[in-house]
């Protein structure tokens, strides 16, 4: 196709392009504030700091008005609680649209199925209403609860349950176990990688999430990472050297669990999308 | 008059940022609004129920098109500007509130008040206006505790309250006596805040559609700002908005 | 466990008692059937309140004047609908969409075949560019849009450090109401062009080796084997990247609401943007879920176009 030698150009460009500004992100934390709008021509100091300091890094712990520890263990308590209820009640439905015979199965799969074209735009200000209603509005009931439940999830669990033969289902049944026993014991040990794939997807949706906080969380003490780091952008003085640093907090933790478990996420995508 | 003399574009410097950059939300709109108010326009009546008459007066043109010229005649106002613009001296006028002092303070001690900068007074056109600022308090229809709120706002709102709200929040005092009570709010250069706030001040427009009329205003400085839009246009597509708005706050 | 043989056994054993086998089985379906019940029921009930209820409340809502302020609501007809068709405000939000998603579908989608098509082989060196493609995938949204801010800034940014290192002119895409809506799609396709480079990487892998060698055997060239090979085989694969991208595109919102804020000028003000602004500042709850529902029935319409057009009778 194209000669050797252009298609390495063109590999490390993307490279460059993808990793770039992720370096100068990390660099650019590790920068005193004098230093941080200094460099922008070509040359090493572009991505290398001349004075290295840890400056930024203990401004955003200590600093009272933006407590990003605080925030990082706000996130952390709301993804893993998510995360872990999620894996749990997904994979009992699957489980149960997968294996189990009941009736109404025909009817209640595809209506279940219809929610996945139903979109957040349309649902989200209803959905604040009910939550306010509830008088969920700045708790983490409202942030954990309506995100428990993924269609996506479910779907895909429903792919690789499909794939446990129902002998031995039945065998475990005779032998006189409980379905649950059936289901903790038999098919979630079998679908580890498939948990992992989507426990890994929905602990990055809940770092990642932005809108609903946003809209349901008004207690800044209360606050998530997302919009936390949003925030700090916006203020009149903005503190760049901080933000990277924020940034950056926020994103090791992503890259370091993304590559051990890529494997597993990759293939999450692989399967999800073609499978079908 | 355009500050002409300090503007050097083609080095990265700039004469004025006269009102927070053309960004969105309450701050920008907030002191983007005597620019209006100082050639003696306004947004909406005194009723604050219509816009007609006041936005699209011609004081307030005259206004509007005075901002836009600072970024498009004169090109002494910057679209963009660099972070901490004023501090590092890119910029040579800006305008902000008493807060800025604390902060240039803290994150530039190299930069000093009354050696590297100073204060001006607040500048005259047909009238001398600065908003009237902080934070508004209210009590809620569905309040559980509606007495208990307001004892609450009383007391803030009183001489000995005011005293805590201001050692708390740092925000000027909205009480005279309250002021005069702390040495550093009558000294350079707070005092000249104190003061004027209290000979100048003006209220945002007092309505229940205030979140569409600060969304309108904001957007009408932008257009005129960055895109260079016609003022009339520019103008009518925001009194289109605060109508509506007004419309259906009214029934 | 049991080795599915004795499990066999057992149920033969049924067979033979044929009285005792319908006893047992109907307590065994009575169960089971319980079991599912039971199994469901958190996620029926999630998805009743959290997903069907809003959808059908927000159906309603749309006819209505429901302002949150007030709290008071009235029914309107089609007065929403008939108004957000007439507001130009909301009509341009959408042509940003649209914008956006006509301009980045391809581009992306080319993108992110050109770099599976690149790094698709096993290979210790792909595997490497795959991870460093894949990277800013897993940014979050709130962390990409904080840093480009920083990267667009005319004076001091990294794109234009770099733009200048190569002789070409600044671009202010933070304060140029004409380029903005192209810093934002800049930032989604950094952001999202790895992601489809997997899904490409697996459906590149699922075509046979056979069917490349059969045709160096017949002497095509590379350019043939692309358009003669992978191409028409990648269509299924193709029709989810495209469908996928389309809906995520026509509902952009992520970097807006960080990066620009819908500004300079509104001139990024996307649709779901404007849904957000109508809903959670002016708090006027009808018109923002009937804006939705425009949104909804566009993006439907479209994929279901895209659905037609992809169909697909190649099979491998």
């Amino acid at each position: 196709m194209v000669p050797a030698s252009r298609q390495w150009v063109l590999m490390f460009a993307i490279a460059a392009i993808s990793v770039l500004p992720i370096l100068w992100m990390a660099m650019g934390s590790l920068r005193p504030r004098q230093e941080l709008f200094q460099y922008i021509s070509l040359e090493w100091h572009l991505f290398v700091p001349v004075k290295w300091t840890l400056q930024n890094y203990a401004a955003i712990f200590v600093q009272t008005s933006k407590p990003l520890g605080l925030y990082i263990k706000n996130t952390l308590l709301v993804a893993v609680t998510v995360t872990a209820l999620s894996l749990w009640f997904n994979s009992m439905a699957a489980f149960s649209f997968a294996k189990l015979q009941f009736r109404f199965r025909k009817i209640i799969l595809p209506l279940f199925m219809s929610a996945l074209v139903i979109p957040g735009e349309v649902t989200m200000v209803p959905t604040y209403l009910l939550v306010h209603q509830l008088g969920w509005v700045d708790s983490y009931t409202a942030l954990i609860v309506p995100s428990v439940i993924s269609v996506f999830s479910v779907f895909m669990l429903i792919q690789f349950f499909a794939e446990i033969p129902r002998e031995l289902l039945e065998a475990g049944r005779i032998d006189g176990a409980s379905w649950f026993g059936i289901y903790s014991r038999i098919a979630i040990p079998s679908s580890v990688p498939a948990m992992i794939t989507l426990g890994l997807i929905t602990f990055l949706g809940q770092w990642d999430s932005y809108l609903w906080p946003l809209v349901v969380i008004n207690d800044e003490t209360k606050q998530m990472l997302q919009v936390a780091i949003a925030t700090f952008s916006n203020l009149q003085n903005t503190e760049w050297g901080q933000i990277l640093a924020a940034d950056t907090v926020c994103s090791v933790p992503i890259i370091i669990l993304f590559l051990v478990l890529q494997k597993y996420y990759v293939q999450s995508i692989v399967s999800s999308g073609i499978k079908g | 008059m355009p500050p002409k003399k300090i503007n050097k574009p083609e080095k990265g410097v700039y004469g004025i940022d006269p009102a927070w950059g053309l960004g969105e939300g309450e701050g920008s709109t907030f002191v983007k609004l005597p620019f209006i108010w100082q050639a003696g326009g306004d947004v909406l009546s005194p009723d604050a129920s219509t816009a007609k008459g006041y936005l699209d007066s011609p004081e307030t043109k005259k206004a509007l098109k005075f901002f836009s010229s600072l970024y498009n005649e004169y090109k002494v106002a910057a679209k963009e500007l660099p972070p901490e613009a004023f501090e590092t001296g890119k910029v040579g006028i800006t305008v902000n509130g008493p807060w800025a002092i604390a902060g240039i303070a803290s994150a530039h001690p190299e930069f000093k008040l009354g050696v590297d900068y100073d204060i001006a007074p607040l500048w005259k056109g047909e009238k001398q206006v600065t908003p009237n600022g902080s934070w508004n308090m209210a009590i809620t229809k569905a309040s559980k505790h509606p007495k208990e709120a307001w004892a609450f706002v009383n007391w803030v709102t009183g001489v000995e309250g005011a005293k805590v709200w201001y050692q708390e929040t740092k925000n000027l005092p909205a009480r005279i006596s309250t002021a005069k009570a702390f040495p550093e709010l009558n000294q350079y250069p707070m005092n000249i805040f104190v003061e004027q706030s209290s000979k100048f001040a003006k209220p945002r427009p007092v309505t229940p559609a205030y979140p569409a009329v600060t969304t309108a205003v904001s957007k009408l400085f932008a257009d005129l700002g960055v895109a260079n839009r016609n003022v009339d246009d520019a103008v009518a597509d925001a009194m289109g908005n605060i109508e509506k708005a007004l419309q259906k706050v009214k029934k | 466990m049991l080795p599915k043989g004795r499990a066999e056994q057992r149920r033969s054993l049924f067979y033979r008692k044929g009285v005792i086998r319908l006893k047992i089985t109907s307590a065994y379906h009575k169960q089971e059937e319980r079991a599912a019940a039971l199994f469901i029921a958190p996620a029926i009930i999630s998805l009743l309140l959290f997903t069907f209820y809003p959808m059908v409340k927000a159906f309603m809502t749309s006819f209505e004047d429901y302002n949150l302020i007030s709290t008071n609501s009235s029914f309107v007809g089609l007065t929403n609908y008939v108004n957000l068709l007439k507001d130009p405000e909301f009509l341009r939000s959408l042509l940003h969409s649209l914008h956006f998603a006509v301009i980045v579908i391809p581009v992306q989608t080319a993108l992110a075949l050109s770099m599976a098509l690149l790094v698709h082989r096993s290979s210790k060196i792909s595997g490497f560019f795959r991870t460093t493609y894949f990277l800013p995938v897993v940014i979050s949204m709130g962390v990409a849009s904080t840093l480009f801010k920083l990267v667009y800034n005319k004076d001091f940014g990294l794109l234009n450090s770099v733009l200048k290192i190569f002789g070409l002119p600044p671009v202010a895409f933070l304060s140029d109401s004409h380029a903005a809506m192209y810093g934002i799609m800049l930032l989604g396709m950094w952001k999202a062009a790895g992601f489809f480079m997997i899904v490409f990487i697996a459906g590149l892998n699922n075509i046979p080796r056979s069917l490349y060698e059969a045709a160096e055997v017949d002497g095509a060239t590379a350019l043939q084997k692309f358009f003669k090979i992978t191409l028409p085989l990648l269509r299924r694969t193709m029709t989810f990247v495209v469908v996928i991208t389309t809906m995520d595109a026509i509902k952009i919102s992520g970097p807006v609401f960080i990066l620009t804020g819908g500004g300079p000028a509104n001139s990024t003000t996307t649709a779901v943007y404007f849904i957000y602004k109508t809903a959670f500042q002016q708090m006027d709850m009808g018109y923002a879920t009937a804006a939705a529902f425009i949104l909804f029935v566009i993006v439907l319409i479209i994929s279901l176009i895209q659905l037609r057009l992809f169909k697909t009778d190649v099979e491998y």
